[in-house]
């Protein structure tokens, strides 16, 4: 049955075989296996390293938004606050251009009020010196300007002690300059000059010598005293004019309407206040 | 009819004679040298390859996987006898579908050639593996009587595996032909087709069994060298 020259043969043939196919099969074909699988592996490894590379970037991109976001807060609370202060200012500012308003209004109010009372006082002693001069002349047939001097010249002599003293010494020495000067809202006539410079010298507000008297006192017009005389040497006077009637009167209106004022204003505040509560 | 294709003589020259064994043997290996050389002339390392190179490397790794699984160790050097016993012996079966082809697997010398192959391939491993007393002191195992016992189990399981894929294939042959003169239309071909998987079956079994004889040759030692270290 066996034949042992194709045994041996086939052995040969066999061990040919395992050369020719290790030549020609396994060994290319394990190599290229080897190959690719390291070329695969590489490439796998490749993509982990670009996975992990992109998940850092990943996470350096986050926090880079985080930061940003961080910072975008900050400043966005920034601007906030600047515009929260910059209405702040804008409502100061608003606030004091409407005090200043106010206070210009008070202002003009206020100037209005003078100018009316200064008219007033115009007006009242035009009235008053009219109706003083009707009924003076009317009830005592007395010249009013007469009047007045004698008043003024009353009260010269009325004066206390010491002012006397005060006014005679100041007159002395504005007599040495001749300027003892009497002025009187109306123009004196000679004999009220003669007069007035007749009684100055018997109270020795001016000196004797002069033989009319008149040269050393000087008569002017003040249109200011509206009706009266005065007295003027240097810095004292003394007068009696209708001046200082309406200077009262004056200041009793501006005091009726300044209680007015302040009872309005109180008013207001009162039902501001009732108004916000 | 021929029991074996050695008797089928085409030259003969004194002892030197050119029977069917040899002469389709050499078919054999023509086809498949050249068949590996067409297909691994132009190898690609790249994730695209030709479909031949795929299938090649299919059966590839199919053959170290089994070989792995069996023997546990690197298939790296055990591949080309294995790759080579199957591919040759499943090639071989394969073929009987062929008309007027005598299987080399047939004839008992060719079986008896790969049994001697795998009976020298077995020591030669071993010693290989683990030095010639390595590989003897094998004998002795469990216990120095055993010896007698060892080296006849040897020797039968070669004359076992030489015989089994000659009975197995001479017989698919042999049923073939009677059956082909009492029933010549559809049967036959049948039990050709079930010759088919026998031939594969018989060539995965031949391939296995020399990977198990080679395994335990080395792995014995192994497993001694894994005792000392683990005492």
């Amino acid at each position: 049955m066996i034949d042992w020259f194709t045994v041996v043969a086939q052995v040969v043939n066999f061990l040919v075989l395992v050369y020719l196919l290790q030549r020609f099969l396994y060994a290319p074909i394990v190599r290229a296996m080897e190959t690719r699988e390291k070329r695969v592996l590489s490439r796998l490894e490749e993509a982990r390293q670009q996975r992990e590379e992109a998940e850092q970037e990943r996470a350096a991109y986050h926090q880079k938004r985080q930061e940003w976001e961080a910072q975008h807060d900050q400043m966005l609370n920034a601007a906030r606050k600047e515009a929260n202060e910059e209405r702040r200012r804008l409502l100061q500012e608003a606030r004091d251009e409407g005090d200043r308003l106010t206070q210009r209004w008070h202002e003009s109010l206020r100037r209005g009020k003078e100018e009316f009372l200064h008219h007033l006082r115009q007006r009242v002693s035009e009235q008053v010196l009219a109706v003083a001069r009707r009924v003076l002349t009317d009830l005592a047939d007395a010249d009013l300007e007469q009047r007045m001097v004698a008043v003024f010249l009353e009260r010269l002599r009325q004066l206390d002690e010491e002012r006397q003293e005060t006014l005679r010494a100041v007159a002395h020495a504005s007599q040495q300059q001749g300027q003892v000067i009497v002025q009187s809202a109306f123009p004196l006539s000679p004999g009220q000059q003669q007069h007035i410079a007749r009684s100055l010298r018997e109270q020795r507000f001016i000196g004797e010598n002069g033989e009319n008297g008149n040269s050393e006192v000087t008569f002017e017009t003040a249109a200011d005293l509206l009706c009266g005389v005065r007295l003027v040497p240097g810095n004292h006077e003394v007068s009696w004019c209708l001046q200082s009637y309406l200077e009262t009167l004056e200041r009793d209106i501006a005091r009726t309407f300044e209680e007015e004022e302040q009872q309005g204003e109180q008013q207001g505040e009162q039902q501001a206040e009732q108004q916000a509560a | 009819m021929n029991i074996s294709p050695d008797t089928v003589i085409y030259w003969q020259s004194g002892f030197f004679k050119l029977n069917a064994t040899i002469v389709f043997t050499w078919l054999i290996m023509a086809l498949l040298v050249g068949g590996s050389w067409l297909i691994t002339r132009r190898l690609s390392t790249d994730t695209h390859m030709s479909r031949w190179q795929n299938r090649l490397e299919a059966v590839i790794e199919m053959i170290q996987g089994q070989i792995e699984e069996i023997s546990r160790q690197p298939p790296g050097r055990y591949l080309p006898f294995i790759g080579t016993l199957f591919l040759f012996i499943v090639v071989s079966n394969i073929l009987t579908i062929v008309p007027w082809y005598h299987p080399p697997t047939g004839s008992l010398s060719t079986t008896t050639a790969l049994a001697l192959c795998v009976f020298v391939a077995v020591p030669v491993y071993g010693i290989a593996q683990g030095g010639v007393v390595g590989y003897l002191k094998n004998y002795l195992q469990p216990t120095p009587f055993m010896l007698p016992f060892n080296v006849i189990g040897e020797l039968s399981r070669t004359l076992a595996l030489a015989v089994r894929l000659f009975g197995n294939i001479m017989s698919g042959s042999i049923i073939g032909a009677i059956l082909l003169s009492v029933t010549p239309l559809f049967f036959p071909v049948v039990m050709q087709a079930l010759g088919l998987i026998t031939g594969v079956i018989q060539a995965y079994i031949f391939a296995i069994l020399a990977t198990i004889y080679i395994a335990s040759a080395t792995r014995a030692h192994q497993g001694e060298e894994s005792g000392r270290s683990d005492g």
